[in-house]
């Protein structure tokens, strides 16, 4: 049986979009053929447990980092568990073998559109990986994360959805083979135009404010 | 607190309006390296007169970001957290220019820093805008600051110098700006060059600002 996780790096933790991500990814997955466990970053914060979610991370298969996008690349606290995840590695000495370490895959969801704005998010992920010796696999960026979330009543091969749910297909895939040939990371986003996506977007912002929509507007720092 | 307000007043010189700059760095990097460059920006925002604000982020006083929408939906422009990172958004867009010291990690800031970024998203508005047919938050101010990035490290890669150039460019566009003015020292020797490029850059674009 495979060993695998899915990291919770959303800041919001449970009731996160990254937790609808996971919940997707998870239902596509063959658990009679994989040992699926969950963390969530925050949590970890919380419960300050960094040495005992780093051991088992250790001993899985295949690693799945699922966050959000915050100013184009990690949210802060997923930055710093990557990098006490490497100082656990280093100060403990431990050697990470080729065919032995785990394989790592990124899995990040951001607020715009284009799912390629996720990219250097990735590329931070990567070079992790290579930093401390894990296996980076691929990555997959994905834009219109809230959108997402919020229709999740639209079924995940719908037109609509199509190209992420061949995101997903290709991490759980490539999970479940074991595959080693290289990949590419999948930038992707549902299929809605620009202008309607920003439509929609401002629409969702005003019916969720909490004050009036003139204030939305306020400058609060220049007098 | 790592948090200092330090003001110098600068002399008006020549009609130029005042020029203000945000220096931001990490304090809980102990490297001798950041302590060179700190205090090589100092020098040359002293000799030049200009105005400044100066914080040192300790990563322990000051909260993550925690994507609540607060600072967008419940109290816009300002974030729910009752921290520094309060004071950072409101010195950052009170300034010309914002200078960001950090270590370069993964590519990418070091933690301190990026929770200090994190925390600047109430200077956006949560709509959107068509920027180079791309979808960027709306500015909530008529103006913000330059973005100016100092990373430093003896160990950092090519690729991951790439990485940090492009993140640092996407920040920028992001933060309402065309580009990005980033440097990347990679050892003590470098320090006086690096500083010295930097604000001969920052001067060009300040003077054009001014025409």
């Amino acid at each position: 049986m495979r060993k695998v996780c899915f990291i919770n790096g959303s800041p919001r933790g449970e009731g996160s979009g990254s937790r609808f991500y996971i919940d997707e990814l998870t239902k596509l997955m063959d658990t009679t053929a994989s040992d699926i466990t969950h963390f969530t970053v925050i949590e970890t914060v919380k419960r300050k447990n960094y040495e005992e979610v780093f051991k088992s991370l250790l001993e899985m298969n295949d690693i799945v980092f699922v966050f959000p996008l915050y100013i184009d690349c990690l949210p802060a606290s997923v930055l710093d568990f990557i990098t006490k995840f490497e100082e656990f590695i280093k100060e403990n000495r431990i050697r990470l073998k080729d065919g032995g370490a785990p394989r790592v895959y990124g899995f990040v969801n951001n607020g715009f559109i284009e799912g390629y704005q996720n990219k250097y998010a990735l590329r931070i992920l990567e070079h992790f990986c290579e930093r401390v010796g894990l296996i980076w696999r691929f990555g997959v960026g994905v834009g219109g994360g809230e959108f997402m979330a919020q229709t999740a009543a639209v079924p995940p091969n719908s037109k609509l959805k199509r190209p992420v749910h061949k995101a997903y297909l290709a991490i759980v895939k490539d999970i479940e083979n074991n595959n080693n040939d290289n990949k590419d990371n999948i930038l992707t986003n549902p299929n809605v135009s620009k202008n309607m996506f920003i439509f929609a977007a401002t629409i969702n912002w005003i019916k969720n404010k909490k004050v009036k929509i003139r204030d939305m507007f306020k400058k609060p720092y220049l007098s | 607190m790592g948090y200092t307000a330090t003001k110098v007043d600068s002399v008006n010189i020549g009609g130029l309006r005042e020029m203000k700059a945000f220096v931001v760095t990490d304090k809980t990097c102990s490297d001798e390296i950041r302590s060179d460059l700190r205090d090589y920006i100092l020098n040359e925002i002293t000799k030049n007169n200009y105005k400044y604000e100066l914080a040192d982020v300790d990563s322990d006083e000051i909260s993550y970001c925690i994507g609540c929408f607060g600072c967008w939906l419940k109290t816009p422009g300002v974030c729910i957290f009752n921290d520094v990172g309060r004071k950072y958004a409101k010195s950052c867009i009170e300034s010309d220019y914002i200078i960001l010291l950090t270590p370069v990690k993964y590519g990418c800031y070091s933690v301190a820093i990026k929770k200090a970024l994190d925390r600047l998203i109430p200077i956006v508005l949560p709509f959107f805008k068509k920027f180079n047919n791309e979808v960027h938050h709306s500015p909530r101010y008529k103006k913000y600051p330059q973005f100016v990035v100092v990373g430093y490290g003896n160990d950092i890669s090519s690729e991951e110098e790439n990485t940090f150039r492009k993140l640092t460019l996407a920040n920028a566009i992001n933060f309402q700006k065309e580009k990005s003015l980033t440097y990347i020292c990679r050892n003590q020797e470098d320090v006086k060059k690096t500083i010295t490029d930097c604000f001969n850059d920052i001067a060009k674009e300040y003077s054009g600002v001014n025409e």
